[in-house]
């Protein structure tokens, strides 16, 4: 589990431009790191293509960390 | 477990969002259109009538307008900036097209009856949901109808074009439409961002060459999709910016 947290950070880290240890877990990707809606939308396609966690709509709204996206990818790894 | 880095297509949780696979309709729009669409056609005319007696109106290159369905994407400093479009549109593809606005504007109830009777019209959420927005604009499309959007989701002040939001290239990249760039000069005189009583000024719509959609769609191979949507949006701000220079 502890590989896929470090994945996913790495992930994120390419989708939005930043170097994968500057993202605090716990920082509001949208308010504090100027990511748009719709590179949100980027993250959870990316995890959707790398690995295969898909993220439902009605969840999109509610994730604003690192932190969160990490506890969703677990919860549907966990699911499989 | 990572895909290889040539394998960067991440276009089918994209598609699956925006409910690509979703059979044509008018999504959003529904919502309040009933009743407005026996009074819209008269206030719409009035509207149109106003700013062709009030300012001086001009269109060039409307020429090279496609059949529907497209979109339009201009530069927006002023109110008067989709009217102005309207104006300049044939007949027959007047009725044809929807506006997308922004959603902030749906909090007041008085601007928001005015927008849904002037024009059928889409709500955007730009900070939470655009993709609803997005989803219910290609379903439009789908239809055979054109939108209209201001990719810098906000009326600018002093003429300049600002950032464009990558919406505009996400809906033209998945809907493969082509988009009309459009510059839409002097309404930022006519009727500036923070004034309410229209100034008697020239404007004067500039219509490009439609740009093909679906060159950038192939791209979606190769590449992650939303560096092609920003990079498609970038080429609409840039074909409108070259209109700015005539």
């Amino acid at each position: 589990m502890e590989n896929i947290e470090h994945q996913i950070r790495e992930s994120v880290a390419k989708v939005i431009k930043v170097p994968a240890e500057k993202i605090d877990p716990n920082a509001d990707l949208f308010k504090e790191l100027g990511v748009d809606s719709l590179l949100g939308v980027e993250i959870f396609a990316t995890l959707d293509k790398q690995f295969h966690i898909d993220i439902p709509e009605n969840r999109l709204e509610k994730i604003k960390t690192l932190n969160d996206i990490i506890a969703v990818a677990k919860e549907k790894i966990n699911a499989r | 477990m990572q895909g290889s880095p040539l394998d960067q297509d991440t276009s089918s949780y994209w598609r699956k969002l925006l409910k690509m696979d979703a059979p044509a309709g008018s999504g959003l729009i529904n919502k309040t259109d009933s009743f407005l669409k026996i009074l819209r056609p008269s206030f719409s005319s009035f509207i149109l009538w106003f700013s062709q007696r009030y300012f001086s109106l001009g269109c060039e290159g409307r020429g090279q307008l496609p059949p529907p369905p497209y979109i339009i994407a201009s530069n927006h400093s002023s109110i008067f900036d989709f009217p102005a479009i309207l104006f300049c549109l044939p007949p027959e593809h007047q009725g044809k097209i929807v506006a997308m606005y922004k959603g902030f504007y749906d909090k007041n109830p008085v601007t928001r009856f005015f927008i849904k009777l002037f024009v059928k019209s889409i709500p955007v959420d730009l900070e939470k949901k655009p993709w609803e927005a997005l989803s219910s604009a290609a379903m439009i499309l789908k239809s055979g109808n054109s939108i209209y959007i201001a990719p810098e989701g906000t009326r600018s002040k002093g003429g300049e074009v600002l950032p464009f939001k990558v919406g505009v290239g996400t809906l033209a990249v998945e809907t493969k439409c082509p988009v009309v760039p459009v510059f839409i000069k002097g309404a930022d005189k006519a009727l500036p961002r923070g004034s309410f009583f229209p100034k008697r000024a020239s404007i004067k719509v500039f219509f490009g060459k439609p740009i093909d959609s679906s060159i950038f769609f192939d791209k979606k191979k190769d590449a992650a999709a939303y560096d092609v949507y920003k990079e498609m949006t970038e080429t609409i701000r840039q074909k409108i910016l070259e209109l700015s220079a005539l």
